[in-house]
């Protein structure tokens, strides 16, 4: 007698990768011994190793370490619902193991390993975890002849209207990270983006085997086995980054810490008021550098890039689930919900229902004249946004308040409540 | 992790930063002068904001610095929504006879606001033009600062200036090295025989040869220049790896013989080789059985953490196993 489990969102090769977002699963029994129905314990395999796991019987509801069913002998499906444990994501691909033993004689029924995958602060990552991630990086590179390509042709002067300096900043590079995260997954399923937590130090980011270390002059030295060190872009450029600030001991002199970027706008807490973030922290974090990262037109030049958003990402989404800002019809979720033809509307774009360039291969003025990238990538695991994200689809990005909005990302610190 | 307890903990911590933000605000802005309050309502027509008073506190002299950059954090906010507090800004920027750190700190500040590129878009002109009159400034942090950021807009004056200090020493604004680097943003064609030129001339420090080989990547009719640097053992190592990584992109099939030949020989540096050998594995280049052999051997015998590394991620394998 044996057990089955499936958990919706499998990838092509049946693995399973879960945030802190409940998803659905089955149990059912196979091989009965008789007709009579079998209680079963659904848990962690292990509670001391790898990422951990809850469960509960509906999406909302309580969960815990442990979920006890009745299977019937006939195969039923029994639906449960699991996600990672907050504060317990993994370390490797498939360390988070479920267990199905059944109660009385605990004899194990069956195991199924996923993995608990979550954005972490880049400079606290294992070396493996790094490694994982730096490799799928290069590659998605690929010494300025890969993918990337079109990340770096988003993010230039021509396009910077879509997503700068007015509400849709937040909204349109949270779609940008998921789209490169989402590209990196196709290469390696276990990677995350991490992000550079830019209020505080981080020499193992800014170390010869993960981003580099500036010889002063703007040029970057790497460990001879790492590949960033292959990283191109623009026919042939190497990554230009000179930090104002010393790497090994300080963090850029004059960003604003979390906690204050949080405050912002306390304690009405709007959005319209918590995305002067832009000037600072994000813009002050960019311009504590010299070099690509510290200009609109150039910064995606440089894969620090992406950590720093990352950031930026992972404080507007702390913002949110301080202040629960989910519903994005509430401006105070934000501002301006209609779209660009509606009363009261701002620049196309940067509206609840527009969609958003250049996932939306509009190519006619206002917008820019090319549409790098093709359609917004799908993924096993979440069926939002959808190939057209418009600005809507990234404000419930957990699924919070719809099950179906869900992004298939989580932080390490930014927890879901219900 | 008790997310109720952990929700607490960051509403306390919240609540005390915005709390120490508005004190320290409201601080500043109490040590203005009755002066400089009443210069700050006459620019704003009677209506006297906070970024008024806050400019008019960074402009005085009399203030420490320490109170003259808290003043400048006020007026980042809403630098572009005001045109009047913009000039101002920049005045600040163009004095020379203002302290480096408050010139320093509007320079990055005004660089800051340029991301929110929709409201900067109508200073840009004049911001641009700031930065070219910096170029000769007297700090030299600022003038570099300033020449970075025109090679990163494209500005044809600052390249120009650029060239002209390769040409000759006198008129040199940046060390070569660091002019080429920046001529990199935008590499033209026509720089490639100057290119050329530093990286022949002994005299080039390795530095600026680097930086050469570097952009020399972009340029087809480089790859005689670095194939030869490639392959000459008396080049300095990490010379030589500039040549090899632009030799990848321009002529992949002569890359692919030599790296292969440098990643197997034991006489080579150790750094090099291990750099052959990641971008043998990162490219995708195929290894036959002969090379594989020799691959595996490396990754057995190596000293150096990064060579096995290196020879293991090729063959697919883990460094230590």
């Amino acid at each position: 007698m044996n057990t089955e489990i499936r958990i919706t969102g499998r990838d092509g090769k049946g693995a399973n990768y879960l945030t802190w977002s409940p998803v659905r699963a089955f149990v059912r029994l196979r091989n009965p011994d008789n007709a009579s129905p079998v209680d079963v314990v659904i848990d962690n395999q292990s509670t001391s190793q790898g990422g951990q796991l809850v469960f509960s019987k509906t999406r909302t509801g309580t969960s815990s370490p442990s979920l006890q069913v009745k299977l019937k002998a006939n195969g039923e499906q029994v639906i449960f619902w699991i996600a990672g444990r907050f504060g317990r994501p993994s370390l490797a691909d498939k360390d988070a193991v479920i267990r199905v033993r059944r109660v009385g004689s605990n004899a194990v029924l069956s195991t199924h390993p996923v993995m608990v995958r979550i954005r972490k602060n880049a400079n606290a990552l294992t070396p493996p975890e790094r490694d994982r991630f730096v490799q799928a990086f290069a590659t998605l590179n690929l010494g300025g002849l890969g993918p990337f390509t079109s990340f770096r042709d988003m993010h230039v002067s021509a396009a910077s209207n879509e997503a700068h300096g007015l509400s849709g900043f937040l909204p349109w590079h949270r779609a940008y990270l998921l789209d490169l995260e989402r590209s990196l997954q196709a290469i390696d399923a276990s990677v995350a983006l991490p992000y550079w937590k830019f209020d505080q130090p981080a020499p193992n980011l800014f170390s010869l085997n993960f981003f580099g270390v500036s010889d002063g002059m703007g040029s970057l030295a790497f460990a001879a086995s790492n590949p960033l060190q292959l990283w191109r872009t623009d026919g042939g450029q190497s990554i230009r980054r000179s930090p104002d600030f010393n790497t090994n001991t300080g963090r850029p002199t004059f960003v604003i810490d979390e906690d204050t970027t949080l405050a912002l706008g306390f304690p009405a807490s709007l959005f319209s008021e918590f995305t002067v973030l832009e000037g600072n922290p994000h813009g002050e974090a960019h311009v504590s550098f010299s070099g690509d990262i510290s200009s609109i037109g150039t910064a995606a030049k440089d894969p620090l890039f992406f950590l720093l958003h990352t950031n930026v990402d992972r404080l507007w989404a702390k913002w949110q689930w301080k202040n629960k800002r989910f519903n994005g019809t509430q401006t105070a979720t934000y501002p301006f919900g209609g779209a660009a033809s509606s009363a009261g509307s701002t620049r196309v774009g940067h509206n609840l229902q527009d969609t958003m360039w250049p996932w939306n291969q509009v190519k006619t003025s206002p917008r820019p004249p090319t549409a790098p990238g093709g359609d917004f990538p799908r993924a096993p695991h979440a069926s939002a946004p959808g190939k057209t994200p418009r600005v809507r689809s990234m404000i419930d990005f957990q699924g919070k308040l719809a099950m179906t909005a869900r992004l298939g990302f989580d932080y390490d610190d930014v927890p879901l409540e219900f | 992790m008790d997310i109720s307890k952990y929700r607490k903990q960051t509403e306390e911590r919240v609540k005390r930063a915005g709390e120490k933000a508005r004190r320290q605000r409201d601080s500043v802005l109490r040590s203005a002068s009755p002066a400089a309050r009443s210069t700050a309502r006459a620019r704003s027509a009677g209506k006297t904001s906070d970024a008024a008073i806050a400019i008019e506190i960074a402009l005085d002299r009399s203030k420490s610095v320490k109170i003259r950059l808290q003043a400048l954090e006020i007026v980042s906010k809403t630098v572009t929504r005001d045109e009047g507090l913009f000039k101002s800004v920049l005045a600040l920027l163009a004095n020379g006879r203002q302290p480096r750190l408050i010139r320093e700190r509007v320079l990055q500040m005004l660089q800051a606001a340029s991301f929110r590129s929709a409201s900067f878009a109508p200073y840009r002109a004049d911001y641009l033009r700031a930065l070219r009159v910096l170029i000769d400034d007297a700090d030299r942090s600022l003038r570099e600062r300033a020449l970075d950021i025109l090679s990163l807009e494209r500005d044809e004056y600052a390249q120009r200036r650029l060239l002209d200090g390769l040409a000759s020493e006198s008129q040199a604004i940046v060390p070569p090295e660091k002019a080429v680097q920046l001529l990199g943003e935008d590499f033209h064609a026509d720089h490639l025989p100057l290119l050329e030129r530093i990286v022949k001339d002994s005299k080039s420090s390795s530095a600026a040869r680097r930086e050469a080989l570097r952009l020399m990547g972009a340029h087809p009719s480089s790859s005689p220049t670095l194939s030869r640097v490639l392959k000459d053992k008396r080049e300095d190592p990490n010379v030589r790896r500039e040549s090899a990584l632009s030799l990848q992109t321009l002529a992949p099939d002569q890359f692919e013989r030599l790296a292969k030949r440098i990643a197997v020989d034991g006489a080579e540096d150790a750094d090099l080789r291990a750099t052959m050998l990641t971008a043998l594995a990162l490219f995708g280049y195929p290894a036959d059985a002969k090379f594989a052999q020799h691959v595996r051997k490396v990754k057995d015998s190596a000293r150096g953490a990064n060579l096995r590394r290196a020879a293991g991620r090729l063959l697919k394998e883990d460094a230590d196993s």
